[in-house]
């Protein structure tokens, strides 16, 4: 018989073979050292594979599949029961401030009325306020970015890393050289 | 496995709790297979989800005759494909190697071969393994997650590739000759 393939040794192992088939086999290793060998190593091989640690698996993960396949759906009666509770809650807060404050019904009714309308009021005139201004800097940074961007693609353009990297350097120099000399000319709130 | 069947009628049913009991069954099996197969943790997470919601929504089309876990293992190997195919990773099929001449080649164990597994214990062994899992390729390191993680039978698994059995066997050989040829080389 002829040396084992790597075949007949693991289907020797898993015990795939005939019993002649298996006979031969083991007839082969008594007298092949070199064979012997190659089986222990794939026996050992073999074991070892069926020993890989399992990958543990997240204690709610059935619930989180079966929650994305089945979502809640909120019923009418959950509903109007959530509606009135919610109403209740607000008129119970009304009642307490009420008596809280000492104010008559129409007195609170009236006070309470201003504040609602006053903070809608305020609200929407800051709110405009910062929209404009929002709007303005988003302008002022689009532009501010596009005129970095063609500068600094100008720059990639030069062959020398060396001379990007000094212009580079030269340019906040400058930069700080003016800041200070413009903070010292004019040393504005600040004292002599 | 009639238990299993009742489970499949009831979730057909619209019974949630049944569904939830299918998935305990099967989720570290899954995760297992899609872990090892793809490597991450968290892909393998999100991945076993994904396929059993597509077991889910194609449950209606299972064939009581064919092992469910089985045709639960296929729907997350054809996920898996996608997925290589998708990402352009080099999947090649189980079969290809063998396409012109339709034999398999017997694996030959090569002369002055250096014994490697036996200088480690079972356990540090594992570990290496598991690290060298990554360096087959992936139809083969498939094969062997199945066999060796999920503990499937070569019938099984030529049944979900849809290949011959001796195809299967030879290929698990042949990703076992790869880790412990790598092995070797990482002595």
């Amino acid at each position: 018989m002829n040396c084992l393939t790597a075949d007949s040794i693991y289907l020797f192992l898993e015990g795939e073979l005939s019993p002649a088939e298996a006979s031969r086999v083991r007839a082969h290793c008594a007298r092949c050292a070199p064979c012997t060998e190659a089986v222990a190593e794939r026996r050992q091989l073999n074991q070892a594979a069926q020993n890989l640690t399992a990958w543990p698996v997240p204690s709610d993960f059935a619930r989180q599949i079966t929650a994305r396949l089945f979502p809640e759906r909120l019923s009418l009666r959950r509903a109007l029961w959530t509606a009135a509770a919610g109403t209740a809650g607000i008129v119970s807060a009304l009642f307490l401030v009420f008596l809280l404050s000492g104010l008559s019904l129409l007195n609170f009714l009236m006070s309470l009325n201003q504040t609602i309308l006053s903070g809608l009021r305020d609200l929407t005139l800051y709110g405009a306020k910062l929209v404009k201004l929002l709007t303005l800097l988003a302008k002022v940074f689009t532009r501010f970015s596009g005129f970095m961007w063609d500068n600094l693609a100008h720059l990639s353009g030069l062959p020398s890393f060396q001379l990007q990297a000094a212009l580079v350097g030269i340019t906040v120099l400058l930069i700080i050289t003016l800041y200070f000399g413009v903070k010292r000319l004019f040393p504005v709130g600040e004292k002599s | 496995m009639d238990d299993e069947k009742h489970l499949i009628q009831r979730t057909l049913a619209g019974e949630k709790e049944a569904f939830e009991m299918i998935i305990q069954k099967y989720q570290r099996p899954l995760l297992n297979y899609i872990g090892r197969t793809l490597g991450d943790y968290e892909m393998a997470l999100e991945f076993t989800q994904e396929v059993f919601i597509k077991t889910y929504s194609s449950l209606h089309t299972y064939q009581p005759n064919y092992k469910f876990s089985t045709w639960l293992f296929k729907i997350a190997s054809n996920y898996i494909i996608d997925y290589w195919r998708k990402k352009k990773i080099d999947a090649y099929s189980i079969d290809q190697q063998n396409e012109s001449s339709h034999r398999i080649h017997p694996i030959q164990i090569p002369a002055n071969e250096i014994p490697v597994c036996r200088n480690y214990e079972i356990a540090e062994l594992a570990e290496k393994i598991d690290h060298t899992l990554q360096e087959l390729p992936p139809a083969l390191r498939e094969l062997f997650v199945w066999r060796h993680v999920n503990d499937l039978s070569y019938e099984e698994m030529a049944e979900i590739k849809g290949v011959p059995v001796g195809t299967v066997k030879n290929r698990v050989f042949q990703a076992k000759e790869i880790i412990r040829k790598h092995l070797e080389e990482n002595i």
